[in-house]
């Protein structure tokens, strides 16, 4: 009998496991189909609908005009052998492929193009089934001249350098117009001072969507203004924003420079200014400021190039005068040309010093004392003192060169100063903390 | 542990167990496609078809000689606009539209995208090029472009040099 009740409820408990085991896989079947679901939809793919699964009717004809002006209203008419369903239409335009779902009725279905669609010229191809049809969406009136596009911005004024402006007329859409619209380009260009201004006006026609015309340059630099007009079938003139080029001056044609001074003194510190006579190019346009010039010159302290620029026509440089006596030669180099050479000799700005070494305790002392320019002064503070690997600098006329113990100079070798040498004399020994 | 909970316990371990399925099985799915395992939840629907080919060929005597580089530069400009296109008719993001058109382009490509019924730039696997007017500046180019994919078709693009990229302007499908 309890081998009966225990084999009843075996039995039983079984088929409760079965059973939970039959729903567990039913559920989880139904929950994987779903996250599936979920998560493609998360993704982007886009879910098959009811209609999807039906076979989508064929599709006999489309009608649609052959040719609209860009913003006109457009219908696509659609007919199938099918009475009901729906068809999936593409339209195809030059920036990308759109597509549409249209429901038939009664074999017919009718598709009613987005302006966005419309507004855009060019060729539209509108695709359902096995069946394409073409509309041409032409562009409607001129409405607007784009700002001309113009470059280069800078052009030389030599009567050969060029630019070019480019003009892109759109009508209400932004679709470029069509060929053959007028547009009229006005070059007001800079003319000699007391004459009139140049004015250039230019008829050119659109083609493939722009005009453009190229403009050569004058002889006289100054500023250029470039107009542009479009003119509506109807003649009413469509005016484009105004641009501005420069024609600038071209190479320089002559330089010619002069010092400020013929001579100086040489004491590495003094400024001489060269400067040139004003400058032109080769149709007397002054050269425009900010124009780059060296000067290239070789001195008693070797060969240096020194920049400049021009300003007011005159090319100028401040050149430090150097620190030892001689003659400095030198040329302006600009625009690939060269001027005259000029020399400025440079006198010693040192006329005497007095150099003694001696012993101070265990240290060599080097000093040195009434240090004088040609006029009678001290030398300016803060000049250098050299003693073979050894340098100090002037205060007040005079400077000391300490050497710790053990330092042993070469007692014969000279001090230099400004490019004056003088040997040391020796003094008598002298106690370490003796005052001099 | 009793019969109840040893029950309960399969249910929750078969739950969890499909999910992991679904999660597993969708990864395989996109990565196969060729998806970055890091975008496998979040990649647009389409991509453009970057790999086309693109041929240059001779037009209109240039007012200036086609540098090499700008040649390159074209090609990425274009291929890109066309990806731009793409990716936002996939998720929606412009960035791209917004880099790669200027002027009434972009503008239409903006409009275009807002009636939301744009699929795609298009499947393009080649595209001949033709220059027909490059300015002598070196800022403007426009040029013939004929694509070929599912079908062919013609078009021309106004490439404008503008802010260190060249960008697309103005296209017309002209056939």
């Amino acid at each position: 009998m309890s081998a009966r009740i225990v084999r009843a409820r075996t039995t039983s408990s079984t088929l409760v496991v079965a059973a939970m085991l039959v729903v567990t896989v039913v559920v989880t079947a139904v929950v994987a189909v779903g996250a599936w679901i979920v998560l493609s939809a998360v993704s982007g793919d886009r879910v098959a609908s009811h209609d999807d699964a039906t076979a989508a009717p064929s599709v006999s004809t489309i009608l649609v005009p052959a040719e609209i002006e860009a913003g006109e209203p457009v219908s696509v008419a659609i007919t199938s052998e099918m009475a009901s369903g729906i068809v999936e239409v593409h339209a195809t335009s030059g920036l990308g492929r759109l597509s549409f779902r249209v429901r038939l009725s009664n074999g017919t279905g009718r598709l009613d193009l987005p302006p966005a669609v419309t507004q855009h010229a060019g060729v539209l191809s509108i695709t359902a089934g096995d069946v394409t049809e073409q509309l041409s969406i032409v562009p409607s009136e001129v409405a607007e001249v784009v700002a001309p596009l113009v470059g280069p911005r800078t052009i030389v004024a030599d009567g050969a350098d060029t630019t070019l402006a480019v003009i892109f007329p759109v009508d209400r859409f932004g679709n470029q117009v069509a060929n053959g619209t007028n547009v009229v380009v006005e070059w007001q260009q800079p003319s000699a001072q007391g004459t009139t201004e140049q004015l250039t006006t230019v008829t050119t026609q659109t083609t493939d969507g722009m005009a453009f015309d190229l403009l050569t340059s004058g002889e006289v630099a100054g500023p250029t203004i470039a107009r542009t007009i479009a003119t509506t079938q109807d003649g009413e003139q469509i005016n484009g924003a105004a641009i501005r080029i420069d024609e600038v001056p071209g190479t320089v044609s002559d330089i010619e420079i002069s010092a400020s001074a013929l001579s100086g003194f040489a004491d590495g510190r003094a400024l001489i200014e060269i400067e040139s006579t004003e400058l032109f190019d080769t149709f007397d346009n002054r050269l425009a400021d900010g124009t780059v010039g060296h000067f290239v010159f070789d001195g008693p302290s070797g060969f240096g190039v020194v920049a400049g620029t021009v300003q007011n026509g005159v090319f100028s440089v401040e050149l430090v005068s150097p620190d030892k006596p001689g003659t400095l030669t030198g040329h302006v180099e600009l625009h690939g040309r060269v001027s005259n050479e000029i020399s400025v000799e440079f006198e010693s700005a040192i006329s005497g010093f007095e150099a003694t070494l001696s012993q101070v305790g265990t240290d060599t002392v080097l000093r040195i004392d009434v240090a004088l320019d040609p006029t009678g002064a001290f030398v300016a503070d803060g000049t250098e003192v050299v003693w073979g690997e050894y340098r100090t600098q002037i205060r007040l006329g005079a400077a000391e060169i300490r050497l710790p113990a053990g330092a042993s100079p070469e007692s014969t070798a000279p001090i230099e100063i400004l490019g004056t040498e003088v040997r040391p004399m020796r003094a008598e020994q002298r106690p370490m903390g003796a005052s001099q | 542990m009793t019969f109840t909970h040893k029950a309960i316990l399969l249910i929750i371990v078969a739950f969890v167990g499909a999910i992991a399925l679904a999660l597993g099985a969708h990864t395989v799915v996109e990565t196969g496609r060729g998806a970055d395992f890091s975008e496998v939840f979040n990649e647009p629907a389409r991509t453009a078809d970057t790999d086309a080919e693109l041929t240059w060929f001779e037009g209109e005597p240039l007012l200036r000689s086609l540098e090499p580089q700008t040649i390159e530069a074209i090609e990425f400009a274009w291929t890109r606009a066309l990806s731009a296109v793409d990716n936002a008719a996939g998720d929606g993001d412009t960035t791209g539209v917004d880099i790669w058109f200027s002027g009434p382009a972009q503008d239409q490509v903006h409009e275009l995208l807002a009636t939301n019924a744009v699929v795609g730039s298009g499947a393009w696997t080649s595209h001949d090029i033709t220059p027909n007017f490059y300015s002598i500046d070196g800022q403007i180019l426009v040029t013939n472009i004929e694509r070929t994919g599912a079908f062919t078709d013609e078009v021309r693009v106004v490439f404008i040099l503008r802010d260190g990229n060249w960008r697309v302007e103005h296209l017309v499908r002209t056939a």
